[in-house]
C-alpha cells in the first residue's frame, strides 16, 4: 500500500508534491483572479481553469491529464471538519490515524 | 409537524456481519477524469461530519483531482485529532447524482464509511425491526 505522508521527528505530516506547493505559492494569484472557479494544478503549474468540475475534467481528458491538483478557489473548506465519534472508530484504526 | 408523504425506495439490507446489524446505502462514485465508477454498500455513520470515507486503498483509485494539503479537513475523535486526505468526485444514490469528496486518513488505513455531509444532501429511513435502510421520495399521497 502507498504510504502518503512523511514522517519528520516521529510526526507525521501531509504529503509535499510539486503540485501542492505550486498551490501554494499561486493561492494569492488564484484567489485574485480566479475566485469561484476550478483550477487544476499539475507538473507544479496552473494547467486548467473551468467554471465546473466537469468542465475542467474535460480539458484535463483532452490534455491527457489524468493526476493533479484541483480546488475550487474561495469555496473549499479548509481546517475544522467536525467530528468523528466513536461508534465507527476503532482502536487499531484510532491507534493509526490521530494525529500527534 | 407533518413532513409529507414519503415511498420507500432501493431498500438494502443492513449489514448483518455484525451485531447490532449495522445499515447501509448503495453508492456509486465517479472519478471525474477518467470517469471510471466504483460501486460501495457503505455503513452510515450518522457520528462522523464528513463526506464519504474510503480505505486508502479505494481511495487511490477515485482520487484523481486531490484538493491541495491545505484543504485537507480535520475531525475530533476521541483518541485525538484525525486529518483526512479529500478529493473532489461525483456521486450516485438510487439515480440522484451529488457532487461530493472522498475522504482517507493521512496516515493511516481508513475505512468505508458515509458520512453526514453526504447524507444531508438525502432522504434515508432506517427500518430497523426489517434491518434494511431505505431512501424515500417524496409520495403524492394517493
Amino acid at each position: 500500500m502507498e504510504d502518503w505522508g512523511t514522517e519528520i521527528g516521529g510526526t507525521k505530516y501531509p504529503p509535499h508534491d510539486e503540485n501542492d506547493d505550486a498551490y501554494r505559492r499561486m493561492k494569492a494569484s488564484l484567489q485574485k483572479n480566479y475566485s469561484g472557479k476550478y483550477v487544476a494544478i499539475s507538473g507544479g503549474q496552473l494547467v486548467a481553469v473551468a467554471e465546473t468540475l466537469e468542465a475542467l475534467a474535460a480539458v484535463l481528458r483532452h490534455k491527457r491529464i489524468m493526476r493533479c491538483r484541483t480546488v475550487h478557489v474561495g469555496v473549499d473548506e479548509s481546517g475544522e471538519g467536525g467530528e468523528w465519534l466513536w461508534g465507527s472508530i476503532e482502536q487499531e484504526i484510532a491507534s493509526t490515524t490521530t494525529a500527534r | 409537524m407533518a413532513l409529507g408523504l414519503y415511498r420507500t425506495r432501493n431498500c438494502v439490507d443492513y449489514d448483518r456481519t455484525v451485531v447490532p446489524n449495522r445499515p447501509t446505502i448503495e453508492v456509486t462514485v465517479e472519478a471525474p477524469i477518467s470517469r471510471s465508477r466504483i460501486s460501495f454498500e457503505a455503513p452510515i455513520d450518522t457520528g462522523f461530519s464528513g463526506y464519504l470515507l474510503l480505505s486508502q486503498e479505494q481511495y487511490s483509485r477515485l482520487s484523481e483531482s486531490e484538493l491541495p494539503s491545505d484543504h485537507f479537513l480535520t475531525y475530533n475523535t476521541v483518541m485525538g485529532r484525525v486529518q483526512l486526505r479529500r478529493s473532489p468526485v461525483g456521486l450516485e444514490v438510487n439515480g440522484k447524482r451529488l457532487s461530493s469528496f472522498v475522504e482517507t486518513p493521512v496516515a493511516g488505513l481508513g475505512k468505508l464509511l458515509v458520512g453526514r455531509r453526504v447524507l444531508a444532501g438525502l432522504r434515508v429511513a432506517l427500518l430497523g425491526p426489517e434491518t434494511k435502510s431505505c431512501l424515500l421520495e417524496e409520495s403524492s399521497g394517493k
